[in-house]
């Protein structure tokens, strides 16, 4: 008997065997009656009533309920349907049958419907409602990826997600230069090709990686939070000097504030900064800039300094300190900056109001409110605020959550809005997803979906900083690494009027004092 | 024994049975782990040598490897299984570390752990060379026998005697059995203790009660508190990370013990981000996000410390109690935990004395926060504010007060010329003739006394003849040298 002829019985057994248990490992679908059960099914996450992107990539479940098998059912009422089977509570969707589904029914409702066996007996929970909506979201999310509190940089990265699948790739680690820090980022009107990227590092120093058509260069100099004018020429950038402390008590035990802060331009084919007086005013603190779509208003976030000449950290006063939402003209033509317009005052509303961000199609005014500071990820009484710039009115948002809401971006078809909340547990931050309609309302958002949501259980990382892309960062991370890590750089002085942010003890600025 | 061990190399030898392999496996790894247990990471070292040589033997892939295995897993096994300490740490231990604690301490350490270690590899030269010159079969059973022996005979000359206790002393520390701890602390002198061990000791003080009658009785230091240590490092983030990890569990469930819910929780972070995730942390952490109100937070990371199988049964329960009540109401641990928690937030509490000073103020009933700033007080030679609190210690069915307060209250009324007012207490007559001894002794005046005890742990030269005398136990020793215990 041949070599080959010795092996085939064996072969065949093998088959056999293998047949065998796929037949006994299959989950048997509904027999007999179906008993309904009159309320949805526990889900993690949560679909009843949201509304998803058509390219999404969908959702895994878990099933929150006991039970020997699980099947559910997604039904398009444009037609199609998508099953999903599995022993466990788990279910993890075909990611080609869902884009179909999500296809033949954007702007459509889907219906999925939840059926469990529980002691040999099949039970259907009332179907929960979804809706697909017609615009589709930015493929590309790059978001910050760190633990909930980071004084080391010991894993911090900067990473893409592609949000049709589940695929997210690195862009930055601080790995890569000995243990640093990757802060924010900031893309020129979506482009994965321009965009800007902090860092600080105890080699390298602190700086902005500045990456112009797909070309990346460093920065020598530390800044806060950027934002690219639509022209292409100017960054906006904010001047921080960050201080992080600790509560002795209360549910948050960190907290961030600016002792001092301003805001300046930065020339990208000049190299060189700029500012103007009502940017970077001595008395007040200045930061989170941001460009109206046309790129003749300048929005950011003001506040009185309330602690001048003092070292302290925290100064006092900071519980005080509220920011005002402001604005201010800008002729990119002639460089020149009109007068200052206060759009929400901080103080007579009673909230501190940051990180104003105009929608795409430059009517609305997303910004995040907090009792005070300038950190509003620490401040579990953070929300996301509306105002419709056409009336000047506030516009109330119904996707809000008694736990930090914040780090908004906006879609490029200003349809979407990504931000980061702790409302799952009040400690992570988790990214969700809201569809936000023409008439001003943002929908009930959806986690940024997993294929196997077992993945949160055990996440004690945090999201935030989440940007919406429109395509792939050009860049791969070891080029942005080695420019980081490379001698070149360009020396751009800051101008008179802004300091360079101090550093912190022993030269990192997420130190908290130490007294001994 | 080699020849068993590794297994001879000759034509009989070479058809092994498979029984007599799994004996000589099972008698090299338990011998590995007593070695290992008898001399620490010397038997890293002792492997790397071993191995060339099992690769000779029957078997000897096999027993190659499982040496090499079994020696790179026993810190990590014995660590988790004992301390709880996270990997890093232990494995820092056995190589030069990165990150200097304390230089003189981790020379010695070295030295400690490297001379079973040289002695083998010394003997191993040396019976390498005898047997080329006697030009017998230099297989590994051949060299290995004489090796061996030479290291069993050199290894409890290396041994370092106070290892064992010091080992045990960490393990009850880590399993909060406190009077164990005392117990094998009474065993060890105090040079033999460093200044972890002098913080387990300390804890184990609070927490039975003890600090007032038998502190000065172990090594104390003014770092010896452990949330006084940190700050021994002057913020050097290095050093504070690797005194955290390597203290542990021991210092994030005293700052939860103490109701310093935040302190922990940010400490546990930082270790968390440095090291990774460590099984009892995990559990803690996720008692403080309960405290916090965060029961969703608290099952991330309580699903986390389940993958770890030495917390598993822990975290599993609680998991489990947890989806029955998200508050815990009915855990005793949680409720006690709750109970003392820090709800006041003073930014402005920056030191130690302020710190503890709050923590007794919000929770006059603590005993565990009382005796720490007690302890403290003590530590710091700060008699004004022990003085003022001693009126206010509620009784404990005697009407004088522990032995140190009371030395504490000599030492002040020497310094004040004055008798302190002490409200229903009153100091032995005992303590004042034992403290009269130690004047005496001194053979100083009775007007040089203030100043020889103004400046706390610097004796003047002629002082030094009390040193490690009787009074070694007591709280003016302490002040005048700085340092105390009674010599074993």
């Amino acid at each position: 008997m041949s070599a080959r002829r010795r092996w085939l019985p064996a072969l065949t057994v093998a088959a056999v065997v293998a047949a065998m248990l796929v037949w006994w490992r299959r989950v048997p679908g509904p027999r007999g009656e179906m008993a309904p059960v009159d309320r949805t099914p526990r889900l993690f996450p949560e679909l009843d009533g949201v509304t998803l992107p058509p390219n999404l990539a969908p959702p895994g479940l878990r099933i929150e309920e006991p039970a020997e098998i699980y099947r559910v059912t997604v039904l398009g009422a444009r037609g199609g349907k998508v099953v999903a089977a599995s022993r466990r509570p788990v279910i993890m969707f075909s990611l080609r049958r869902w884009r179909a589904l999500a296809a033949a029914n954007a702007g459509a409702d889907l219906s999925l419907t939840v059926e469990v066996r529980q002691a040999g007996r099949w039970r259907a929970y009332r179907p929960l409602r979804m809706t697909v909506a017609a615009e589709p979201i930015d493929q590309f999310l790059v978001f910050r990826w760190l633990t909930p509190l980071y004084s080391y940089w010991r894993d911090v990265g900067v990473y893409q997600r592609d949000l049709t699948a589940y695929r997210t790739v690195p862009l930055l680690h601080g790995r890569q230069f000995n243990d640093g820090c990757v802060n924010c980022h900031t893309f020129a009107q979506g482009s994965g090709r321009s965009f800007t990227l902090g860092y600080r590092s105890k080699i390298w120093g602190a700086g902005t990686l500045l990456v112009v058509d797909g070309r990346p260069q460093r920065v020598a100099q530390a800044t806060g939070y950027d934002c690219w004018h639509p022209g292409g020429r100017l960054v906006t950038m904010s001047v921080n000097q960050v201080r992080q402390f600790f509560h002795s008590g209360g549910e948050e035990t960190r907290d961030v504030l600016d002792l001092d802060s301003g805001i300046v331009c930065y020339r990208v084919a000049e190299g060189r900064f700029e500012t103007a007086p009502d940017i970077a005013a001595p008395d007040y603190l200045e930061t989170y800039p941001s460009w109206s779509p046309d790129g003749k208003w300048l929005y950011f976030a003001r506040a009185p300094l309330l602690w001048r000449g003092s070292d302290a950290v925290p100064p006092p006063g900071y519980d005080r300190l509220r920011y005002s939402l402001v604005r201010l003209p800008y002729d990119e033509a002639t460089n020149t900056w009109g007068r200052l317009e206060v759009i929400r005052s901080g103080e007579e509303v009673g909230r501190s109001l940051v990180f104003p961000r105009v929608s795409p199609d430059g009517r609305w005014l997303l910004y995040t409110s907090c009792d005070y500071g300038c950190f509003p990820l620490h401040r579990p009484s953070a929300d996301l605020g509306l105002i419709d710039l056409a009336t000047g009115r506030d516009v109330p948002l119904a996707i809000n959550s008694d736990r930090a809401d914040t780090w908004h971006s906006w879609s490029r078809n200003g349809r979407w809005i990504a931000f980061g909340s702790k409302r799952a547990d009040g400690l992570f931050g988790r990214i969700y997803l809201s569809y936000f309609d023409r008439d001003g309302r943002a929908h009930a958002p959806v986690l940024l979906p997993e294929r196997d949501p077992r993945i949160y259980d055990t996440l004690w990382y945090s999201y935030n900083v989440p940007e919406l892309v429109a395509e792939p960062v050009a860049v791969s991370p070891g080029r942005l690494g080695r420019t980081l890590r490379s001698r070149d750089a360009v020396v751009a002085p800051l101008p008179p009027a802004l300091a360079a942010p101090a550093p912190g003890p022993k030269d990192s600025p997420w130190r908290e004092e130490v007294v001994r | 024994m080699a020849r068993f061990l590794l297994g001879g190399s000759s034509a009989d030898d070479a058809v092994d049975r498979p029984s007599a392999a799994l004996a000589r496996l099972v008698a090299l790894l338990f011998g590995l782990a007593t070695l290992y247990y008898l001399a620490g990471g010397a038997v890293c070292v002792a492997a790397a040598l071993l191995a060339p040589a099992a690769l000779r033997a029957p078997q000897g892939a096999l027993l190659a490897a499982a040496t090499v295995t079994w020696t790179a897993a026993l810190p990590w096994l014995s660590t988790q299984l004992g301390f709880d300490r996270p990997l890093a740490v232990a494995y820092q231990e056995l190589a030069a570390p990165a990150v200097r604690l304390d230089p003189l301490g981790d020379i010695a350490r070295s030295l400690t752990l490297g001379r079973p270690a040289l002695a083998l590899l010394v003997a191993a030269l040396a019976v390498r060379t005898a047997t080329a010159r006697s030009s017998a079969r230099r297989d590994g059973a051949a060299w290995l026998g004489p090796l061996l022996a030479t290291a069993c005979l050199l290894t409890p000359v290396a041994h370092d005697r106070g290892q064992q206790g010091r080992l045990q002393l960490a393990a009850h520390a880590a399993r909060g059995e406190w009077s164990e701890l005392l117990a094998v602390a009474d065993r060890l002198s105090p040079g033999q203790l460093s200044y972890l061990e002098s913080y387990a000791i300390l804890l184990a003080l609070a927490h039975t009660g003890q600090t007032g009658e038998a502190l000065f009785r172990y090594p104390m230091q003014p770092y010896s508190l452990l949330r006084s240590a940190d700050r021994r490092y002057g913020g050097d983030p290095g050093s504070v990370q690797k005194f955290r990890a390597a203290s542990g569990p021991q210092l994030y469930d005293l700052d939860l013990d103490l109701g310093l819910v935040n302190a922990a929780e940010h400490g546990i972070h930082e270790t968390l981000e440095a090291y990774g995730t460590r099984g009892r942390m995990l559990v803690s952490m996720a008692r403080i996000q309960v405290l916090k109100g965060r029961p969703r937070a608290a099952r991330v990371f309580l699903h986390l410390a389940t993958a770890e199988p030495w917390v598993r049964p822990q975290a599993a329960a609680l998991l489990a109690a947890l989806e029955r009540d998200p508050t815990l109401a009915s855990d005793p641990r949680q409720e006690e935990l709750r109970r003392h928690a820090v709800t006041r937030d003073e930014l402005g509490v920056k030191t130690i004395t302020a710190e503890f000073e709050s923590l007794v103020r919000e929770h006059p009933e603590h005993r565990l926060a009382r005796e720490y700033l007690l302890a403290w007080y003590l530590l710091s030679h700060q008699l004004d504010r022990l003085v003022a609190m001693l009126p206010t210690l509620p009784a404990a069915g005697c009407d004088h007060l522990p032995r140190h307060y009371e030395e504490a209250v000599l030492v002040w009324e020497a310094l004040h010329h004055q008798h302190a007012a002490l409200g229903p207490w009153r100091v032995r007559e005992e303590t004042r003739a034992r403290f009269r001894q130690f004047v005496a002794a001194l053979r100083c005046d009775v007007d040089e006394l203030p100043a020889v005890l103004a400046t706390p742990g610097q004796p003047p030269d002629w002082a030094l003849r009390l040193w490690e005398s009787p009074w070694s136990d007591t709280y003016y020793y302490y002040r005048l040298f700085g340092i105390s215990g009674v010599p074993r």
